[in-house]
């Protein structure tokens, strides 16, 4: 049988605290308590943790500091923002940094209980996994085109943690590795991209090129836009 | 491109033809505003009056960003989004609003617009929003730096 899912509620409030424990408890999922953002981030060191459900407004470590901690450690971990003085701004924010939703206070028990439903739901995890994926490709491409070669390597890394059977991000590991010279390892990801899926194009591309050709100028392909694999990936997940 | 110029960073090939930007307000004054504030940009902007006249722009054109107002008469700029994503189009969206609410604007960012800017913004605001959202689009090629006499002088490591 599986373990109980492991809920982190972080809010300086301690009735909003003890008010989740309540709601969600009885459903079956284990929950853990932070008080503050400092607490939340040596609370973030287990690993059976899946979901926090993070309040912004925290004095000291704020939860925008506690999400882009998430963000950079533990990015297998979903993120549901609670607020109760919510800008837009704030809003908008989250959700760049990942945050799945953000629900402001007061909130209805209702609510909570069905969005941790929800980001708890196998189905819409692999989604919210798929969105994750394509966020930290595009960033690393971009990372890439500035030869922030380093940055571009910590968005990859996360995003084949995030979906290790996806050839873009291999391909772009690839790509570094060639714009850095390092020819057998370029090699190595282009073909592990296109051992993952033959029909990447931009892999292979790669691969016959750096093959063919390796010391003259060739031109390292970073990919097609997301929009269009995912849609033909659609029923994959 | 640019061959023979030796250089030891990858660069970004130029763009072929500027990039386009659709703003889709109903409001002429936005159009204006928006229009004014890219004029720098060297990008080649059009104009869409509502949501209806938005996706058939989208359809006519090759557009790189979309500048979308959420609240039209018609098909509402959600809609317009959601049509957007649906059909894996190539465009990255920038809400603006007027009446942003964190709830519009999480609806927005869950459909994948990548920025949401509340009026009034200011045109330095704006830009950095478009930059950014052609940022964000791939270019598809980086050129690697010559392996020979490359002025990095990163040694090949195997």
């Amino acid at each position: 049988m599986m373990a109980k899912p492991k809920i982190l509620v972080v809010d300086d409030e301690k009735n909003t605290r003890l008010t989740l424990e309540e709601a969600l408890e009885p459903l079956g999922y284990e929950i853990v308590l932070a008080s503050s953002g400092e607490e939340a981030i040596g609370r973030l060191e287990d690993p059976d943790l899946t979901l926090v459900l993070l309040d912004l407004r925290m004095p000291g470590v704020t939860g925008l500091d506690v999400l882009r901690h998430i963000e950079r450690k533990r990015p297998d971990v979903r993120v549901v923002i609670l607020t109760a003085h919510g800008t837009v701004d704030a809003a908008v924010e989250s959700m760049k940094h990942g945050a799945l939703d953000v629900i402001q206070k007061p909130f209805a028990l209702e609510e909570i209980r069905t969005v941790v439903q929800k980001e708890l739901d196998p189905g819409h995890r692999e989604a919210a996994r798929t969105r994750d994926y394509e966020r930290e490709v595009s960033d690393a491409r971009k990372s890439i085109r500035e030869a922030d070669f380093d940055v571009a390597l910590g968005h990859l890394r996360r995003a084949t943690d995030r979906n290790p059977s996806r050839p873009e991000a291999f391909n772009l590991i690839g790509a570094i590795h060639e714009l850095r010279h390092n020819r057998a390892e370029a090699q190595r990801h282009y073909r592990l991209a296109v051992d993952l899926d033959p029909t990447y194009g931009p892999a292979k591309e790669n691969l016959e090129r750096s093959a063919r050709d390796p010391v003259r100028r060739g031109r390292v392909s970073l990919g097609e836009n997301l929009a269009d694999t995912s849609a033909e990936r659609g029923e994959e997940a | 491109m640019n061959e023979g110029n030796q250089r030891s960073e990858p660069r970004i090939p130029e763009r072929a033809k500027p990039a386009t930007v659709l703003v889709a307000d109903d409001e002429k004054n936005v159009r204006l505003t928006v229009t004014e504030a890219l004029e720098s940009e060297g990008v080649r902007i059009l104009t869409a009056v509502s949501g209806e006249d938005a996706l058939q722009r989208l359809t006519d054109e090759d557009v790189d960003v979309l500048l979308l107002d959420l609240a039209m008469p018609g098909v509402n700029g959600i809609e317009v989004l959601r049509e957007v994503v649906r059909d894996a189009r190539h465009v990255a969206v920038v809400v603006i609003s007027a009446h942003g609410t964190v709830a519009r604007a999480v609806e927005a960012m869950k459909l994948g617009a990548i920025e949401f800017l509340e009026k009034p913004f200011s045109p330095e605001e704006l830009r950095h929003a478009v930059r950014r959202a052609l940022d964000r689009k791939s270019d598809t090629i980086v050129e690697p730096p010559a392996e020979e006499g490359g002025a990095r002088g990163t040694p090949t490591e195997c």
